[in-house]
């Protein structure tokens, strides 16, 4: 079979429309089809490097191969309950949340269009199985508390009317973990996840738009909710302890 | 001369600007100190979350008891 493969890759190289009779052509291409398969099988039994976003790699998960759900599920797994402790559920809602994830990844699979990479896909059940268990609707906001917050802080021409409090200050507050971790809390799902993806996981925008289901400008909108609620947060709670520190 | 709210605007949704809008930029934020402040703070939250992150410790335990149902799931024919 490797050797057909083989055949294959280089006849079509070569432009295979040579062949004539259409009947021959489809015989071909199935055999063809066979050969890559069963070569990625072997490939996949040898544990060697395979690319999971290659169509031989998503027809084998398609056909249910068991090495391929087992690999996909070994790459996988160890990310989403990393993510998932991320978006701030605790261990055993992770685990029950990544479970959900693949539960539905394999219901869903035959209908994957493997238009986006197969980790964006995966994100995205995880993204909505994570609104799911929080009760969150997908749905993006037009309006915000943040946003008309922010709008107070300038004055008419565009300037600052309450500047950011002074970058020592803040330094200091974000030395507490358990702070920042506060602040974390209150972002609602669809802000917390875009902001782990872009400002930790260093993602491309492309694919954070296809795992959250929005456009590009929108995304922007709910990343400039998300990092503003956070310094607000922070900024509250810096001068709350220096009114209280006043008092004493 | 790019005002202040646009500058929070452009930097906090991180949206992608012209080379004329982000050279204003850099002059701006070499003028004016709020702004740098700002901008500060951003990169603060970029640090201390990736921080906050990477101490999150993913239980071993938890994860292969998923796998091993997961591994389950994805035999059974739809």
């Amino acid at each position: 079979m490797e050797h057909v493969a083989l055949v294959c890759h280089h006849l079509e190289s070569k432009n295979a429309a040579a062949i004539p009779c259409s009947d021959s052509a489809r015989i071909w291409k199935r055999l063809c089809f066979k050969a890559r398969a069963s070569v990625s099988i072997i490939a996949l039994r040898k544990g060697s490097e395979m690319n999971l976003d290659s169509n031989e790699f998503i027809n084998l998960l398609v056909a249910r191969d068991p090495d391929a759900g087992r690999k996909v599920v070994q790459t996988y797994t160890r990310q989403l309950f990393h993510a998932a402790l991320g978006i701030g559920f605790d261990s055993v809602s992770s685990e029950e949340l990544v479970q959900r994830v693949w539960a539905t990844f394999f219901e869903v699979l035959p209908k994957f269009e493997r238009r986006s990479k197969l980790r964006t896909f995966i994100f995205g059940i995880l993204y909505n199985k994570a609104l799911e268990l929080r009760r969150e609707v997908n749905k993006f906001e037009v309006f915000d508390a943040i946003d008309e917050y922010m709008e107070k802080r300038f004055n008419e021409d565009g300037s600052w009317a309450k500047p950011p409090i002074n970058p020592e200050e803040f330094a200091e507050a974000t030395e507490s973990l358990e702070l920042v971790e506060k602040c974390l809390e209150k972002l609602p799902v669809a802000q917390r996840m875009a902001f782990q993806l872009k400002e930790i996981d260093d993602q491309d925008s492309e694919e954070i738009c296809k795992i959250l289901a929005v456009s590009v400008t929108n995304l922007g909108v709910i990343l400039f909710r998300a990092r503003n609620r956070l310094r607000e947060c922070i900024e509250d709670r810096v001068k709350a302890k220096k009114a209280k520190d006043k008092s004493k | 001369m790019i005002p202040c709210r646009e500058v929070v605007q452009i930097l906090g949704s991180g949206q992608e600007a012209s080379i004329r809008k982000r050279i204003e930029m850099r002059i701006h934020l070499m003028m004016c100190r709020h702004c740098t402040a700002y901008f500060k703070q951003l990169r603060m939250l970029k640090k201390i979350s990736t921080k906050i992150f990477s101490s999150l410790s993913v239980d071993s335990s938890r994860t292969s008891a998923i796998e091993l149902e997961a591994v389950k799931a994805s035999r059974q024919k739809t």
